[in-house]
């Protein structure tokens, strides 16, 4: 990427940098009997990239229209920079850029026709501006074409331009990677990245839990319209280590590792010895098992996958992928 | 391979299924009632300006006579087949378009349909739904016609007119009608195959239906060529066939028999190659998108 | 048809899972230098590959890459314009019903009746395959975890389920060989997992089941074999093992990587060190492993972890076709 292409670091216009760039307070919404946002509070912290995730039907969408003010709360607060969405509407609208469900332009215009039309209402009349963001999020020569001819991963890439066109602090971005081939996946993690490190903060919901956790370091879930977990990645991510051995002999070796105290429990795997213990004792297990005259081959952390724990807590059925099926 | 029979009853109960099926037969229904509606209301008015005295000419007889039976059915006959005929069109292009654009011909496909029974059965299937709206429309038509009878005051009379003769005229009259609706579902659903548009299909197809004859007889006035011309026309055969249907029908010299199959069979078998082979050379994948 | 038998359900899985893997040395489908051309441009420029029978195949390409188009061939949806497939040992050219008989599909996108139901849009589905036998739809239903909205119309289904009445369809026939395009997209992650699930299931009977996914993720978890199609060539294929394996290379962490590299290339048999990040590789034979685990110990380094390198599925998709539009930059400053 040329760099004269660049993000600008967002005008802050904010009272308070220690203000999070977005606040939930005993948000509620119901529809009739139905309640969709249950008393939600959380907070996104300034500059973070925070995952927002939760099964179809948990209420995401709908938090994600009260935060931009398109939804009435039933009760409680959406705080955008310390502003209530409710009250002062037009400074919520000057700091969030979002790309929400599937975006609509006109299919008879260029992509950039389009976004020279959605800046102009901003109140943006700078084709430099323009050419910048079609160039940041991979539109290239595409932004001359109609956009009733896009790709879903073109009418993507315009939706997210047009979100961050007036470089507002907090971007918002609902699946923005849906319907996209891996080089796009990976261009819009590498823009949310960027965003990031000017400053920005991004609050990104997908169902594609592999690249969260790859871009994310903040995420909330919910389930059922109640928040089941929020803060750093790591903390969501930690627990107690897997490590995996391969030795020349499975049987022997996970008899010897049952002398030690530091272990939690040690199983045969598929051939693997499996053992569950603090990560930084692994090294002192090597050594123990090298020293017991073992040939150790292999030796790998499992890692922490988010999707384990995104099932975990929303409930979700997670035994329907073993072995046995 | 799925059997044409299965493919054949699936298209009918597609179509039972379908909500556009039944607005399609309410529409029949209630444009028949309207029409009839109308009609008596005129019969009726008491000054009404001089229908009642006035000979149709096409009708042969007054507007009365055309209306009670059993010179109605000429009218009821006429009129259904171009209701039915239109209807038939909206359907021809919806069973065709509505497959390709929602990608379900692939569908029917991978389960083993092969191409050309697929076409068949659809064919098969309008015929069917065509002659059913032709046999509803006539029977709603002659009810109109006893309903006419009984408001102007001339009763029912059963035996003057419910005879041998009055119901083969009526199968033979719906059996020539129908030639002109498997023609016209032909027409629509081969234009909507080629042009792999519902719209384009529906579209083309009705303004030919309505606006072929004035075309034929403009080129009509062109002389010897013009109408020669205006005879290929594939509205030029069934059209004539129709006119067979009048109280008073035109008698045709051999000459005439020779170019109405011609044209009738010759556009059947023109549609028929041209769809056929159009769709086994179709891209179906590209079609749903 | 197997769904007839009203016996033991179980028995009959297993003697048609034993039929299955009988003809394991067979290929499920054998591609020979399929060609589709759209006038000019070459959708698909001589391909050739074999799905090894009970495999789960992945198969991958950018957008536009001809994978679509690939398996609309071998289908039959499209006419070939030079070039051949064998489906389950039907060449589709000449017994195209055959070919299709045991196979099935869900290509581009679910295409089914929006105005019939998900029960009913199978039913017909079912008549038109010549199964008489209602159980079929209802275990296909249950299959994808359908049955309690079998009865609402297709077209207000979400994007989620359309997606699972679609592969419902493809498994009404109780195929051998099933073929899946992007059969998570618009699922939740509890969906993503029934699928792969599923998918796993079928494998284990015996089928053979090929995915076309963008999620690389799921289809490195998934497939035991992949083929990488771009600008309508085949660019590679094989074992998914063998796609990731990056040569014979051990990535190790210990404590002190500095020390540690001078130590490792005193040691016979390797031919490399390197500093990646903060991994140590090594270039050796990835039997000599213990070996080296043994001699860094002893030499008092403290070896925390030990594997052979093994590329991401993505990293390694990205570099084959070339479509990884060098926006690394920003990586680094994150």
């Amino acid at each position: 990427m040329s760099s004269g292409v660049a993000v600008t670091e967002p005008a802050t216009g904010t009272r308070d940098t220690d203000v999070p760039a977005l606040e939930f307070d005993g948000l509620t919404k119901s529809f009739g009997e139905h309640i969709a946002v249950d008393d939600l509070t959380f907070s996104v912290p300034r500059g973070s990239i925070c995952g927002f995730l939760g099964p179809n039907g948990a209420g995401k969408t709908t938090t994600i229209g009260m935060a931009l003010g398109l939804v009435p709360p039933t009760s409680g607060t959406a705080r955008v920079l310390g502003w209530d969405v409710r009250t002062h509407w037009g400074h919520v609208l000057q700091n969030v850029g979002a790309m929400v469900e599937r975006p609509a332009f006109y299919p008879y215009l260029s992509g950039r026709m389009n976004l020279e039309i959605f800046a102009r209402q901003a109140g943006i009349d700078d084709s430099g501006r323009i050419n910048e963001i079609v160039e940041l999020v991979g539109m290239g020569e595409r932004a001359d074409a109609k956009f009733g001819g896009y790709s879903t991963g073109m009418k993507q890439r315009i939706g997210i331009a047009a979100a961050i066109i007036c470089d507002p602090e907090v971007i918002i971005l609902d699946e923005p990677t849906s319907g996209l081939d891996p080089a796009g996946q990976r261009e819009i993690r590498h823009l949310i990245r960027r965003l990031s490190s000017t400053g920005h903060t991004v609050f990104v919901s997908s169902h594609i839990l592999s690249e969260i956790q790859e871009v994310c370091t903040d995420v909330a879930i919910i389930a059922r319209g109640k928040l089941v977990a929020h803060g750093r990645m790591d903390e969501i991510l930690a627990g107690t280590d897997q490590l995996l051995i391969e030795v020349d002999r499975p049987d022997e070796a996970r008899q010897a590792l049952t002398q030690r105290s530091d272990l939690e429990s040690a199983e045969i795997e598929n051939g693997w010895v499996v053992v569950e213990a603090p990560r930084e004792n692994s090294a002192d297990i090597n050594r123990y098992l090298v020293q017991s005259g073992f040939a150790v081959s292999q030796l790998r952390h499992r890692e922490a996958q988010l999707e384990e724990r995104f099932l975990e807590l929303t409930g979700q059925p997670s035994g329907s992928e073993g072995e046995d099926g | 391979m799925t059997p044409l029979d299965r493919l054949y009853i699936g298209e009918l109960w597609k179509m039972f299924k379908r909500p556009m099926t039944w607005t399609l037969g309410i529409i029949l229904a209630a444009a028949i009632v309207l029409i009839y509606a109308t009609l008596i209301a005129t019969l009726l008015a008491p000054d009404s300006v001089g229908v009642e005295v006035e000979a149709d000419p096409a009708m042969g007889g007054t507007l009365q006579e055309s209306l009670i039976l059993p010179d109605g059915l000429y009218m009821g006959i006429g009129l259904v087949q171009l209701i039915v005929t239109a209807m038939v069109i909206i359907l021809a292009a919806g069973m065709v378009g509505s497959d390709l654009s929602w990608g379900t011909i692939r569908t029917m496909l991978m389960m083993g349909a092969g191409r050309t029974p697929i076409l068949i059965a659809k064919m098969l299937a309008l015929v069917t739904m065509g002659l059913l709206g032709m046999i509803a429309g006539l029977l709603l038509s002659i009810l109109g016609s006893l309903v006419t009878a009984l408001a102007v005051g001339e009763g029912i009379a059963l035996s003057s007119w419910l005879t041998i003769g009055f119901i083969g005229d009526a199968v033979i009259l719906t059996a020539r009608a129908m030639i002109g609706v498997l023609l016209w579902a032909a027409v629509a659903a081969t234009i909507t195959l080629v042009s792999r548009s519902l719209a384009a299909g529906i579209g083309a197809s009705l303004a030919l239906l309505f606006l072929g004859g004035q075309l034929g007889g403009m080129l009509g006035g062109l002389g010897e060529v013009g109408t020669w011309l205006s005879r290929t026309l594939p509205n030029a055969g069934v059209d004539a066939l129709t006119q067979l249907n009048a109280l008073t029908p035109p008698q045709y010299a051999t000459s005439d028999w020779v170019w109405i199959i011609t044209n009738i069979i010759g556009w059947l078998i023109l549609l028929a190659i041209a769809s056929f082979v159009t769709f086994r050379r179709m891209d179906t994948l590209a079609a749903g998108s | 048809m197997a769904t007839a038998i009203n016996g033991d359900r179980n028995q009959s899985e297993q003697i048609l899972a034993l039929g299955r893997q009988n003809n394991q040395q067979e290929s499920a489908i054998e591609v020979r230098n399929l060609t589709k051309r759209f006038g000019a441009f070459t959708a698909v420029d001589s391909v050739s590959f074999d799905v090894p029978r009970g495999s789960i195949y992945g198969f991958l390409g950018p957008n536009g890459a001809g994978k679509t188009t690939t398996l609309g061939v071998m289908l039959g949806l499209i006419p070939a314009t030079s070039g051949t497939a064998r489906i389950l040992g039907h060449d589709i050219r000449t017994h195209l019903p055959e070919a299709l008989q045991r196979t099935g599909a869900m290509v581009e996108k679910p295409a089914l009746y929006p105005y019939l139901s998900g029960r009913d849009n199978l039913r017909l589905w079912a008549y038109l395959a010549g199964i008489d036998n209602l159980e079929r739809v209802e275990s296909s239903l249950a299959e994808v975890d359908l049955l309690q909205r079998a009865d609402a119309k297709f077209g207000s289904y979400s994007t989620g389920m359309k997606q699972r009445l679609g592969i419902a369809t493809a498994l009404l026939r109780d195929p051998d060989l099933v073929i899946l395009d992007e059969p998570t997209n618009g699922l939740d992650p509890a969906g993503q997992r029934e699928i792969r699930a599923l998918i796993r299931r079928l494998a284990k009977s015996g089928r053979t089941v090929i995915l076309s996914s963008h999620l690389l993720y799921e289809v490195q978890e998934i497939c035991t074999d992949v083929a990488i199609i771009n600008n309508g060539r085949l660019i590679a294929q094989g074992r998914m093992e063998d796609v990731l394996h990056s040569g014979d290379s051990l990535e190790l962490r210990i404590d002190r990587p500095e020390d540690a590299g001078p130590f490792l290339e005193q040691l016979p048999d390797v031919t490399k060190v390197e500093l990646v990040d903060d991994l140590v590789v090594v270039r050796t034979d990835a039997d000599n492993a213990g070996l080296i685990n043994r001699k860094l110990i002893e030499a008092g380094f403290e070896v925390t972890e030990l594997r052979p390198r093994q590329r991401r599925l993505e990293d390694q998709f990205l570099t084959l076709t070339g479509t990884d539009r060098g926006t690394g930059g920003a990586h680094d400053t994150a």
